[in-house]
């Protein structure tokens, strides 16, 4: 369960969050909100990648020590090394993380002939899918992916599904939440649908 | 057919309108891009407008006038050509509005883009300038004696063209045409121009070779290697710079020895202001990965990391000094470690005092010499 609490979030002068509270408690959540409300910021903040103002984010009743070892993301918002080809991204990230390197989901997203494309050369499609490979690849219990089906092909979209509806089932306390503007297939794997 | 005609050349004058404007946006922005060293392109470099204008003559004095000293004529154009390519790398995507390319070439006929990019790189070069306004001087008897001017001047314009199309080309050119330079034998200026014509055509056949993509990364040396071997050209503009310093140093101790230390601190100074503004470049980068590296928990190793390059070009272009002069001391390494480090922190914390900070020192400096 992930707990927000009075969460004050502002950029210069624009207020994004004022005494926010909110409590995700289903396995697996769909945010749902308009362009500019701050979904995407209120995910980097939850995975330590955005500081704020003021308040608290509970994970399981704690706030995170090392949020990098139990959060993992994938979002546009983390420039990702656009001179590195997607394998030497890869690479770099599993070493860092010590996992392995990732066979079944550059398999599953039929990323193999891309691998030595430079990640600025890639199609937006494949983009998202190095970013995607890049956050599943680190099995943390609370994954969260903003817009995950955005740019990918209905293939890969079937895949990534598939890699969700297995994603918790040996993390007893861990947690999916995704921002999508199309839920309909997420809603129909189990997602719950919230508002910001 | 006159109306088409008519048509026609109105097109192709709107379309001229738009690069020209385009060129004129770009420079200015990249201009701005220079704010940070504003002071001292405005103190050192603006007082100093004269005297540069006044080098780049004599230089191309050296390359016209050297049938006494073929090689030395020979190198001093091959510096030349790279400086000329250093700052038509730095104007390419102005000349060439290459932001707007696809758009470009949806409005007219392709070849017009590369007319009207042969137009301002014309314009942009005016190291080609400086050449014509003396091959226009020179009379038929003078031409008679050096024709290598003229291969030197087609050299520029072609080299004008590879740096635009075919940028590859010019660093194996550059390569090969350095070894050239080093064969222990002197032959006429006009077989070195020619020489070097060849050397460049030859390189257009060559085929890129991108070892970077087949290197495994593993670490965050490896990262800033890669950004490095995409961004060359940070590193080679200021080695050609250094080269320059370096030319100019030797010849000013031929004239006056007894002057060597303060030309000592001189070339010291530039060698500080080249290694240490490679910090803009890797501070620029921090800004951009930062988050993908605070994702790996590797911030506190980037962030660090960023300062070491600046420190690596100090090293060897102070080995690189001490090597070619004999002037191997302690102290110069010392101090340049130090006003290197002050110069990167300057950087960091406040930008816009970075060329104040760099003239005071080198100011104080030379003021403890004396």
């Amino acid at each position: 369960m992930i707990e927000v609490i009075g969460l004050n979030k502002q950029f210069v002068t624009n207020v994004v969050y004022r005494d926010y509270n909110k409590v995700f408690s289903s396995q697996k959540i769909c945010i749902e909100a308009p362009n500019g409300q701050g979904k995407t910021t209120l995910l980097m903040m939850l995975a330590g990648l955005e500081t704020y103002e003021s308040g608290e984010l509970l994970f399981s009743g704690n706030a995170l020590t090392e949020p990098h070892k139990q959060v993992a993301i994938a979002s546009d918002s983390i420039a990702l090394p656009d001179f590195l080809t997607a394998k030497q991204i890869i690479n770099l990230s599993s070493n860092t993380f010590g996992c392995c390197w990732p066979t079944a989901i550059v398999d599953g997203f039929n990323f193999n002939e891309f691998l030595n494309t430079r990640f600025d050369a890639l199609s937006s499609g494949n983009q998202k899918k190095c970013q995607l490979i890049l956050a599943l690849m680190r099995d943390a219990p609370y994954l969260l992916l903003d817009e995950p089906s955005a740019a990918l092909d209905q293939a890969s979209i079937e895949y990534l599904l598939i890699l969700l509806d297995e994603y918790l089932v040996n993390k007893p306390q861990g947690q999916i939440i995704i921002t999508c503007h199309e839920p309909e297939p997420f809603l129909l794997h189990g997602f719950e649908c919230m508002p910001l | 057919m006159i109306a088409n005609l008519k048509q026609s050349i109105g097109q192709y004058r709107f379309f001229m309108d738009y690069r020209f404007q385009a060129y004129k946006t770009e420079l200015t922005q990249l201009l701005l891009q220079l704010k940070s060293f504003g002071l001292l392109f405005l103190v050192v470099l603006g007082s100093s407008v004269l005297g540069l204008i006044l080098l780049l003559f004599l230089g191309l004095g050296k390359i016209i006038d050297s049938s006494d000293a073929p090689q030395y004529g020979a190198q001093m154009a091959w510096l030349y050509l790279l400086l000329q390519s250093v700052m038509l790398s730095a104007m390419k995507s102005a000349i060439k509005n290459s932001a707007q390319r696809a758009f470009q070439q949806t409005l007219v006929k392709r070849y017009w883009l590369g007319l009207v990019d042969i137009k301002l790189l014309l314009l942009s070069n005016g190291w080609l300038i400086a050449s014509l306004v003396i091959a226009i001087e020179l009379s038929i008897n003078q031409w008679l004696r050096v024709p290598h001017f003229l291969v030197f001047l087609l050299l520029q314009f072609i080299l004008g063209i590879l740096c635009l199309y075919k940028p590859i080309a010019l660093v194996y050119g550059f390569l090969l045409s350095a070894m050239w330079l080093m064969l222990p034998f002197d032959v006429s200026p006009l077989t070195y121009q020619c020489g070097f014509v060849l050397l460049f055509a030859l390189s257009t056949l060559m085929v890129p070779f991108n070892f970077a993509a087949k290197l495994e990364l593993s670490s965050l040396t490896g990262f800033w290697l890669i950004f490095f071997i995409h961004n060359s050209w940070t590193l080679i503009w200021r080695g050609a710079l250094l080269l320059c310093v370096f030319m100019a140093f030797e010849v000013l101790l031929q004239e006056r020895a007894n002057l060597a230390d303060i030309f000592s601190i001189l070339s010291l100074a530039f060698v500080v202001l080249f290694s240490s503004s490679l910090q803009f470049d890797c501070s620029h980068l921090h800004q951009q990965y930062s988050v993908f590296f605070k994702m790996q928990n590797k911030q506190t190793a980037f962030f660090i990391g960023q300062f070491v390059p600046s420190l690596i070009v100090l090293l060897l272009s102070l080995i690189g000094f001490f090597a070619l002069f004999n002037q191997a001391s302690g102290l110069l390494l010392l101090t340049g470690i130090i006003w290197c480090a002050l110069q990167q922190a300057i950087m960091q914390k406040k930008p816009a005092h970075y060329a104040l900070v760099w003239m005071i020192t080198t100011g104080g400096l030379l003021a403890a010499l004396t």
